[in-house]
């Protein structure tokens, strides 16, 4: 029992953009993220399905998460539960996760400095432990990157972002 | 002093002068010294003192290999330890001072430790300070050894660098073999990385005349120019110091003094190693004395630096590589006598000063002896990876044997000393070309130590390990080289044998009578080179060492007066209010007993669980029986480990026929999901089984207490509130502000309570709505603390608070479904074991203290029986506000003893208590179904 509230600061998320010098990290408000498991989730969606290190500049589309789950991004809003006709288990998860575009020339070595990352070595999945947690991250841009990071532990997220763009400068 | 600095010539800057300190004495040097060129420069002889005798010692090496000038050096207030004089570049300002010596290395008041060397040797404190006890002298010896000391400052801003990296080949070593072979590779088109520790890319090309026709310097401009040209990498002042799992190797780079390193974490499809060889010293009397030198480091000062190891030497050589070596220094100016290997036995004449080399009988006058005793390749790296070490009778050195196939050994490091030998297998190696033969020009006339022979010798001039502590060693059958390197510390700490393991190998193999191969090696392990422990450490300091998660209400909870603690990961609130902790917690507790409680429980767990098998699924990895459960109703039940263990409790919602919903533990959100997970996919058919975890994506908001009723009837949210509509263990789907959410009756403080769940986006809303509704009606905000006063009046339990890691369902008093469950369930045979069903398992009870007061936390319970035993510990204890103080507590056959009375000791302190049903609170449960 100690109260902490001083050794941790405030965090009221808001959507200015930070300059970290080199990189710069951009709030994303998405209309809405779909979380969807089932044994063929990859062929049912008509939708891009993202993969490391795709691009992708459409502003609908499905990131892989694994073989038999998608995050659906800015998709149609559809009926959560299981779905027997099409096998597939559907949340909605547009609170679970916020969203941060991290842009720059300096963006992938600040981002090595969290994952072992390379553009050359394909990806099923967009999920990484990036500074310790799981976050689903892909490219928007040669030098833009988009991250999902979970929703509460999106200023731990940034602490270590701005901490690693301290060895950018 | 007089100056050895040669009017020209090295690599350093003359027109940059900088000024330093050593031992308080004011020196100056130039851009590009080493702390060691600096000092040699300026005549210093003594640089340091031994470990355990204090012998002043001077400068053996040039680089890594140098076990003796070890400073701590101050620089703009920051004090950094045990920098290798050899390898720490020279900056204006530096105060350096010698880590083993007071008051200075020149006189050192511990020097005097030398006269009773006769009863220092290896190992000497375990057999002299055993009597009385070893504990006596213990304080005294700790901090006598060791070399070097942190300060006391604090320093933040020394933070490193960690990156991650990667490349096809990674070329470690920067002389004519690594440049050749990155430059060959880089050209074929192969992403590469060249690495070196110097700042100067050349390792040993500077000693020699011309490369491929040109001079060392064109040479090393015209590869590094083609092998950036190429899209090659070069990193200078970086060490790759360790080789890990699957190809891994860590980097790291000097970034200057006081500015912590950089690491690389570089994985590579392939090592070329070009790391070179080491001078290895020679063992005869007195050979640690000041100005006793490695040859070819005298040859590297002379090219590197313009410094003169000294200016009347003899020299010592068995092997050709020291040719060269005499030449140049001679030519420099040196009065250099070399000396026949049979001329001996050396002894070494004077102290601090030498005066000359005894040679049989002879004398020969001198101001410093240059030794070379062969060189040694340098395999650290080769062995990280695995690799093995093969003996080579010809040239006397252990070099690659077998090892990995992405890891290719040239130059120096393979056993091959030409240079245009080296240039060829080196580029043949970085296309993968079978190598041509080589004719080596290279001899080497082995001259070891000869146990037996007298005057001290040194084998280990970092640890003072000597030829007699080899032989004392052996004398005691500490013969294994693993043994060896133990008993008398040889090759340990930052030296890593790279100047004495040859040496104490030969001396064992003697003393055995055996060729040095049979004896055997230790395996080199990381780090190479000592690093600082800030590399490992990096960014994850302060708020970034394990980042709390933050709640979506937390402004509002911070504008409440919240104090904010941290449980289970989670910043949440303990309480609300400044001032007296303990008064809130009982006002909050009390209040919501009284009328009603507003808790943020939005960390509770929230993963759904769907699919066909959903059902059977969750039936299984729950202990209580799931699949009688109906949608819209939820159970209470606890989730266990295979080996029966409680590891988590929560409720159970069935959202639909093929939809279910676990409310877990807070802070066990992440281990469950990994539970369920691991589960679905053994034994189960995960195409048709599916876990999201939403936890983060919703709040939860509870309002608990006899009017909480009244509070969500004023919210609107279009639910039927009447406890015959909505009874306890339902929930109901309701909206408010046009957004879904969910109403559950559960309760975890033995009262009417609602705990309703809505998107997190929307959850300050509800918040702002619950609190103006339930103000009127005087309800409190409820923190964690007074939560857990509440849950234990109830006898509701903390899972890993109330319970350890023995504790089954069933000493909980949940014994029916291990009874009466038909189907097969996680942990179901371990509850079957005859240790699951011993009757005097420690089961969950409540106590009442008699005296009236808290019990502590974990005090014993202990027994009346003559000989005192522990039954069993407080697991929670708290002064209820309703109850007055209560426990509960783990204690053995617990159920059976109630109404017992018993001791509960803690800390020599003996309290009275009985024991009791956990359940201190409406036991009948008319509250909490009102």
């Amino acid at each position: 029992m100690r109260d902490d509230r001083h050794k941790w600061a405030a965090f009221a998320p808001d959507d200015t953009a930070i300059d970290l010098g080199g990189a710069q990290l951009s709030p994303i408000r998405l209309a809405r993220q779909t979380l969807i498991s089932g044994p063929n989730v990859h062929a049912q969606t008509s939708l891009p399905v993202i993969e490391w290190p795709d691009i992708i500049d459409q502003d609908v589309y499905a990131l892989s998460l694994r073989r038999d789950r998608v995050l659906v991004v800015n998709g149609p809003e559809i009926e959560t539960g299981w779905t027997p006709g099409t096998s597939q288990a559907i949340s909605d998860a547009s609170d679970a996760y916020a969203t941060f575009d991290l842009s720059g020339p300096g963006a992938f070595q600040l981002l090595q400095r969290g994952a072992e990352l390379s553009l050359k070595t394909r990806s099923k999945s967009v999920m990484r432990a990036l500074f310790g947690m799981h976050v689903m991250l892909y490219r928007r841009a040669s030098e833009r990157f988009r991250l999902h990071v979970p929703t509460a532990q999106q200023d731990g997220l940034m602490h270590h972002i701005k901490a690693a763009a301290q060895h950018l400068r | 002093m007089t100056s050895h600095r040669l009017p020209q010539g090295g690599l350093i800057d003359r027109k940059q002068v900088l000024s330093f300190t050593f031992d308080g004495r004011p020196y100056q040097g130039f851009q590009g010294d080493t702390l060691a060129s600096a000092l040699l420069a300026n005549g210093v002889r003594v640089v340091g003192r031994s470990f355990k005798y204090h012998r002043p010692r001077g400068v053996w090496g040039a680089w890594v290999d140098e076990p003796n000038a070890i400073m701590s050096v101050r620089l703009n207030g920051r004090e950094l330890p045990n920098c290798l004089a050899t390898t720490t570049y020279l900056e204006d300002g530096m105060q350096v001072r010698a880590v083993n010596a007071w008051p200075s290395a020149q006189f050192d008041l511990k020097g005097g430790l030398d006269l009773f060397h006769r009863w220092l040797g290896a190992g000497f404190y375990y057999k002299t300070f055993m009597w009385p006890n070893w504990h006596l002298f213990e304080p005294m010896i700790r901090k006598m050894a060791g070399l070097g000391a942190v300060t006391a400052d604090v320093d933040d801003s020394y933070v490193a660098d960690q990156i991650y990296d990667e490349c096809e080949t990674l070329v470690v070593g920067g002389g004519a073999s690594g440049l050749a072979a990155a430059c060959a590779a880089a050209q074929a088109g192969q992403d590469v990385v060249l690495v070196d520790d110097q700042h100067a890319l050349g390792g040993g090309l500077f000693r020699c005349e011309r490369v491929e026709g040109l001079a060392p310097q064109n040479w090393i401009e015209t590869q590094r120019a083609a092998i950036k040209a190429a899209g090659g990498r070069i990193l200078t002042r970086s060490t790759a110091f360790g080789v890990f799992d699957h190809r891994m190797l860590g980097l790291i780079t000097d970034r200057g003094f006081g500015v912590a390193p950089r690491l690389t974490r570089m994985r590579v499809k392939r090592v070329i190693l070009a790391s070179g060889a080491l001078d290895r010293p020679k063992t005869f009397a007195n050979n640690d004395r000041p100005g006793v030198m490695s040859l070819i480091a005298a040859h590297e000062y002379l090219v590197r630096y313009g410094v003169l190891a000294g200016r009347s030497a003899v020299a010592l050589s068995n092997n050709t590589c020291g040719d060269g070596a005499i030449a140049a220094l001679q030519e420099a100016g040196v009065k250099l006598e070399t000396l026949p290997l049979d001329a001996g036995p050396f002894t070494v004449r004077g102290g601090k000063l030498i005066k000359g080399l005894r040679a049989g009988q002879k004398n020969h006058p001198a101001d410093t002896v240059l030794v070379s005793g062969g060189l040694t390749p340098t395999l650290h790296l080769w062995s990280h990876a695995g690799g093995k070490l093969s003996w080579c009778a010809t040239r006397h050195a252990f070099v690659p044997g077998d090892g990995p196939d992405w890891m290719a050994v040239v130059g120096g490091a393979s056993g091959v000393f030409d240079l245009n030998a080296s240039i060829s297998l080196a580029r043949a190696a970085a296309l993968g070309q079978d190598p041509e033969p080589i004719n080596s020009n290279y001899h080497i006339t082995p001259h070891w130590p000869k146990p037996g022979s007298k005057g001290r010798q040194w084998i280990d001039f970092q640890h003072d390990v000597t030829l007699k502590d080899v032989e004392l060693a052996a004398r005691e059958n500490y013969v294994s080289v693993e043994h060896l390197k133990r008993y008398t510390t040889l090759g340990m700490a930052s030296d890593q044998g790279k100047s004495s393991n040859m040496a104490g190998l030969a001396a064992m193999a003697a003393l055995q009578n055996c060729p040095i191969p049979e004896l055997g090696t230790t395996r080199f392990r990381p780090p190479f080179v000592p690093i600082p422990i800030e590399t490992y450490h990096g960014d994850h300091r302060g708020a970034g060492w394990h980042p709390v998660k933050r709640l979506p209400l937390e402004a509002q909870h911070r504008a409440a007066g919240a104090a904010l603690c941290e449980y289970g990961g989670w910043l949440r609130p303990g309480w609300y209010g400044a001032g007296n902790a303990g008064d809130h917690i009982q006002n909050e507790a009390k209040t919501v007993r009284q009328t009603a409680g507003i808790f943020d429980a939005s960390p509770l767990g929230k993963i759904e669980v769907m699919g066909p098998d959903a059902e059977s699924f969750v039936n299984f990895v729950y202990y209580n029986t799931v699949k009688t459960l109906k949608p819209g109703h939820i159970r209470y039940g606890f989730m266990l480990t295979e080996g029966g263990i409680v590891l988590d409790d929560g409720v159970i919602s069935r959202l639909g026929p093929d939809h279910f919903l676990i409310s877990c533990s807070s802070s066990h959100v992440e281990s469950v999901h990994m539970h369920l997970e691991a589960w679905r996919q053994d034994g189960n058919d995960p195409s048709r089984i599916f876990i999201h975890d939403l936890t983060q994506g919703y709040a939860t908001v509870t309002v608990t207490g006899p009017k909480a009723r009244e509070i969500l009837q004023a919210l609107d949210l279009g639910v039927d509130l009447s406890a015959k509509a909505f009874p306890h263990m339902t929930f109901r789907e309701g909206q408010f502000n046009d957004l879904p959410l969910r109403i559950a009756r559960v309760s975890f403080t033995g009262e009417l309570s609602f705990e309703i769940t809505i998107k997190a986006s929307a959850a300050s809303d509800l918040w702002a709505s619950v609190m103006a509704a339930g103000q009127p009606l005087g309800a409190t905000l409820l923190g964690i603390e007074a939560l857990s006063i509440l849950r234990a009046e109830k006898g509701y339990i903390m899972v890993g608070k109330d319970t350890d890691g023995e504790t089954m369902p069933h000493d909980l008093g949940f014994a029916l479904p291990r009874i009466k469950k038909k189907t097969p369930f996680v942990g179901d045979r371990s509850l079957r074991s005859a240790k699951a069903n011993t009757q005097n398992r420690k089961a969950l009870v409540g106590l009442r203290a008699a005296d009236g007061g808290v019990l502590p936390t974990g005090a014993h319970v202990v027994s009346d029986a003559p000989k005192k035993k522990s039954l069993g510990y407080v697991t929670s204890s708290y002064l209820s506000p309703t109850l007055g103080p209560l426990a509960l507590a783990l204690v053995e056959n617990g159920p059976k003893r109630h109404g017992e009375s018993v001791d509960i000791w803690h800390n020599a302190e003996i309290k009275r208590a009985t024991i009791c049903a956990p359940c201190f609170y409406d036991p009948q449960g008319e509250r909490l179904h009102a």
